[in-house]
Order: C-alpha cells, then structure tokens, then sequence
C-alpha cells in the first residue's frame, strides 16, 4: 500500500472516533518536533523552593554578570568560569538564601531572550503552514491536463519555485528549533552547578 | 600449545572485560550508541550508526539490538559480541519505535510519517504486512500473550490495539493529546499510555479498551506546558511505575495499587525512556537536552549518578 493510501484508509477508519475527539489543542503555528514550554519556570532545573527575583537588575554586580553569561555567544566554559568566580565572593553561610536568587535571575533574563526567539520561530511555523497551502493549490492547478490551460507552463514554474521555496524553509526549520533547546540547555547546567555549590561543605 | 602462544591467548582472555552487563543509549544527534558497562558506568564504545537513531529494542536472544534509524529510514541490527552493524532491514519512512514479538521473530514498527504500523518478519528481512494506524504512530508494545499489539498515534491522540493474527485495528482509545509510549502490565490486563502534551498517563482494560483511570501530574514549581509524559517502566513485582516527564526534568514515581504519585525525581533535562539493571535495583533513563544519562535507586527512590552520554540521546535497552 503507497504512504498516501495508507494515511488515506487510516482517516477512513479513524474519522468517526476522532470526530468525538476532544483532546486539548495544540499550537499549530509550533513547528518544532518538541512540544512547546512558552515560559520556563525554575522549579523544573531546582530541587526546593526558588524565590522570585524581579529587582535583580537594580543589583549592579548582578545587572553585569548574568546578560554576560545567559548571552548564547558567550562560550559554555567562560560563562561557567564567570559564574564560578562571582559565586567565590558570596560566604557559605549566605549561599543557601543568594544561590537560589541568583538562579532566579539567571531564568529571568533567559526568558527575557527566550520569548521573542520562541516568537520568531511562530511567526516561521505559521509562513510554512500558508506555504503548504499555497504549495497545494498550485500543484492542485499544475495537475490539471496542459492542453486545458494556456498558462500551464507559467503554473508549473510557480509550483517549482513554491516547492523549493517550502523545502528550503523546512531544511533550516530543525536548527530554529534547536536554539531555545540550547538555552534550555544553558539553563540546566547553571542549574546543577549551582545545586552542587550549595551542597559543598 | 606453544608456550608464548599459550601466553598471549591467556593476555587475551585476562585483557577482554568481562561485563555483568551493558547498557546502550541511541543518541540522535551525533548518530551514535553509546556502550556503557553497567557496574562501572563507563563508555566501553560509542558506534557509529545510521541517521538519527531513536527507538532501540533487545533481541530475544540478547545478541542484538534493533535501531530505529529514523532519518535513514531503515533498522539497523548491532551485533553485541563485536558491536558492529551487521544487518540492516527495511523501514518504511521515518521508522521512530518498534516492539517485538514474544518469539523475537517479529518487529511491529511504527512508521511516523505514513500513518501506519509495519510488520517485519526478522528472518525473511521483509515487511510482511501494514496496518494503517491513526497520523503519527509512535508507541508500541506487544501484550505478555503476544495476540495484541498496542500503538499510539501522536496526532490522532488514540491508542490502537491490533489483533496480531489478523493485522488489523480492534480497537482505538482516546487519551490525552500527543501519546507517545504505551506498555501493558505484566499480567496483561492493562495498558499504560502516556501523554506528552496533556501531561498524563491513561490506565486502560486491555480487554474491554475502557480507561479505568488517568493519572495527572502536579509539580507546583514547575509549569503545566513543561509536564509531558513520555516514558513508563514498572518494576517487574508490578507494584512500582515510573514515569519520565520530559522538560519538567522529573521522574514520576507511582505506587500501582494506589495510583498514587509517591514522589517526584530531579533527573537530568527532558527525561525521554528508560530502562532498569537486570536485578532490578537501578533504573536509567535517557536525559535529551543535557546529553545525560540519569541513574535512580529503585529501592531508594534517589538519583545517585548523572553519566554523560552522547548528544541527544534518546532511547535505553540493558542487555544481561
């Protein structure tokens, strides 16, 4: 059986039950392979409880370091380095209540670059979806008998360049959709760096 | 035998680990499985395999694993004695996880992008049959009887049980959106299916296909859109689940008889499939995002170890 009669008898037999079908929606303009966290919350890096921190921009020092280290183009190992050393100046004793602060602030300001990244790859999800659709019409017209159309040759020239123009667009789809994973990455190892700095003796 | 003979195949056997056992984790980044010794937790080797690598399954015999090489669109046999691929059989496009039959001569495949499961007959190392699913088919399991096969199918949000000797769909269950692995009890009459985007596990009668109960996850901390079920592991006395909850970063741990959530486990980023030692007293699950592979006391309920892998790794089968 080809792949398109396949899908074809399989919505056959499913359509009645998924008529009744009331699952909860899921974003259609989401591209990715991975379902959509629009915001992330520190309690899914953190074991305990994690204070907001909203004023943590008044703090100069804190104003300095944490854009420096959430920033993608700073390397892993400097970032790292950078967080270790202003961790250095802060004593044991006020670790247990400042570390769980600066974590906040660190998920404050990711979010902050986050946002408007998980925006943008929307707004390309929706493009791709009205693509398809232009893809489908046009190759619904360009299937159509030549001899019926005078400008079935111009046809088929749009459906080539719509075609390219989808697949291209789906080609670099995967490594859009890679960039809020690194930062969730990012965010993970500060994480558990942190944890580990609070439980050292 | 001469003497420096006798010596050198005596240096061989003593330089040859002797592994209790190993574990392989599919990494579908970086196209590999890593080897890992399961005493030691060390990398014994990372193999090259086909693109993207995802679900991986144990043969009966325990010589080798079967790889979903989902962008290669076909499964790869890794042989276990030299840990080279040594086979490759056909898939349909984007094969992404598949279940074995109880005699090991049979891999149910489920076929992401065409809607469909396919039936692939290991010695002849042909499909044999497809059976057309709902859109997205991703979770399979074989009943402990082996008449049922189970799958989910993300798009549709359904669970299809197919009747092995007829090939075709009995039955189709509404869950939660986007369920993504299923696995029956051991005594099967049940059927655990998560649910990635509802966040929640559907307890359903194998036999009557009805939900007898969904399990809900609640982390206070943790926003509800960041609680995707994904993989399920019950301990062999069936009184213990565990469900992996994705970019919470948290394992679920269920008391069976209750349904009860007992506790929630810190583990590494978006927790995907896991697997248990063959003594049952460890549990590893494969961390996607922070390229990790957590280890959790079973007896415990700890995690003890966090063991970098490859890069995304995704799947975790454990060979005796």
């Amino acid at each position: 059986m080809s792949g398109r009669l396949a899908l074809l008898a399989a919505l056959a037999l499913l359509a009645p039950l998924a008529a009744r079908a009331q699952p909860q929606p899921v974003d259609p303009d989401w591209p990715c392979a991975q379902a959509l966290v629009p915001v992330l919350e520190p309690g899914a890096y953190w074991d305990g409880p994690v204070p907001q921190h909203t004023a943590w921009r008044d703090d100069e020092t804190l104003f300095a370091l944490v854009p420096d280290i959430v920033n993608r183009d700073t390397p892993d190992r400097e970032a790292l380095a950078k967080l270790n050393d202003y961790v250095a100046t802060i004593s044991p004793a006020d670790r247990a209540q400042k570390l769980p602060l600066l974590f906040s602030a660190i998920v404050d300001e990711t979010n902050d670059e986050r946002t408007p990244l998980i925006s943008r790859i929307e707004q390309l999800g929706r493009r791709q979806r009205l693509m398809g659709n232009v893809v489908g019409n046009i190759s619904t017209k360009a299937d159509q008998d030549p001899a019926s159309d005078p400008n079935h040759g111009a046809i088929t020239g749009e459906r080539d360049f719509d075609i390219r123009a989808f697949q291209e667009t789906q080609a670099t789809m995967r490594y859009a959709c890679e960039a809020p994973v690194a930062m969730e990455r990012r965010l993970g190892m500060f994480a558990r760096d942190l944890q580990k700095k609070l439980h050292e003796k | 035998m001469k003497p420096a003979l006798l010596a050198l195949a005596c240096l061989l056997l003593a330089s040859r680990p002797a592994f209790a056992y190993r574990i392989f984790v599919s990494n579908e980044k970086d196209n590999t499985i890593t080897v890992l010794d399961g005493e030691t937790l060390n990398i014994v080797q990372t193999v090259d395999v086909g693109a993207r690598p995802r679900g991986i399954v144990l043969s009966k015999d325990g010589k080798s694993l079967y790889i979903c090489t989902s962008d290669a669109d076909h499964i790869e046999v890794l042989d276990l004695a030299t840990l080279t691929v040594n086979r490759v059989l056909p898939a349909y496009k984007d094969p992404e996880f598949m279940a074995l039959s109880n005699d090991g001569n049979t891999l149910y495949v489920a076929n992401e992008n065409n809607s469909q499961v396919s039936v692939l007959d290991i010695p002849q190392g042909r499909i044999v049959s497809e059976i057309p699913v709902g859109v997205e088919p991703e979770g399979m399991a074989v009943s402990p009887d082996g008449k049922t096969v189970v799958c989910t199918s993300e798009t549709t949000s359904m669970v299809h049980f197919i009747d092995v000797a007829t090939h075709t769909v009995t039955a189709s269950v509404l869950v939660g959106t986007r369920p993504r692995f299923a696995v029956f009890t051991k005594d099967g009459d049940r059927v655990w299916a998560s649910s990635e985007v509802a966040g929640t596990v559907a307890i359903i009668d194998a036999h009557s296909h009805k939900i007898l109960h969904t399990i809900h996850f609640s982390l206070p901390e943790v926003p509800k859109a960041a609680i995707q079920a994904v993989g399920i592991n019950i301990t062999a006395d069936g009184k213990t689940a565990f469900v992996d909850l994705g970019p919470a970063n948290r394992v679920a741990v269920i008391d069976t008889d209750t349904l009860a959530v007992k506790k929630y486990l810190l583990v590494g980023q978006r927790v995907w499939h896991g697997a248990f030692s063959p003594d049952q007293s460890l549990l590893f699950v494969a961390n996607g995002v922070s390229n990790d592979m957590s280890v959790i006391d079973v007896k415990a309920l700890e995690v003890t170890q966090s063991v970098p892998v490859g890069q995304a790794p995704w799947g975790i089968a454990v060979a005796p």
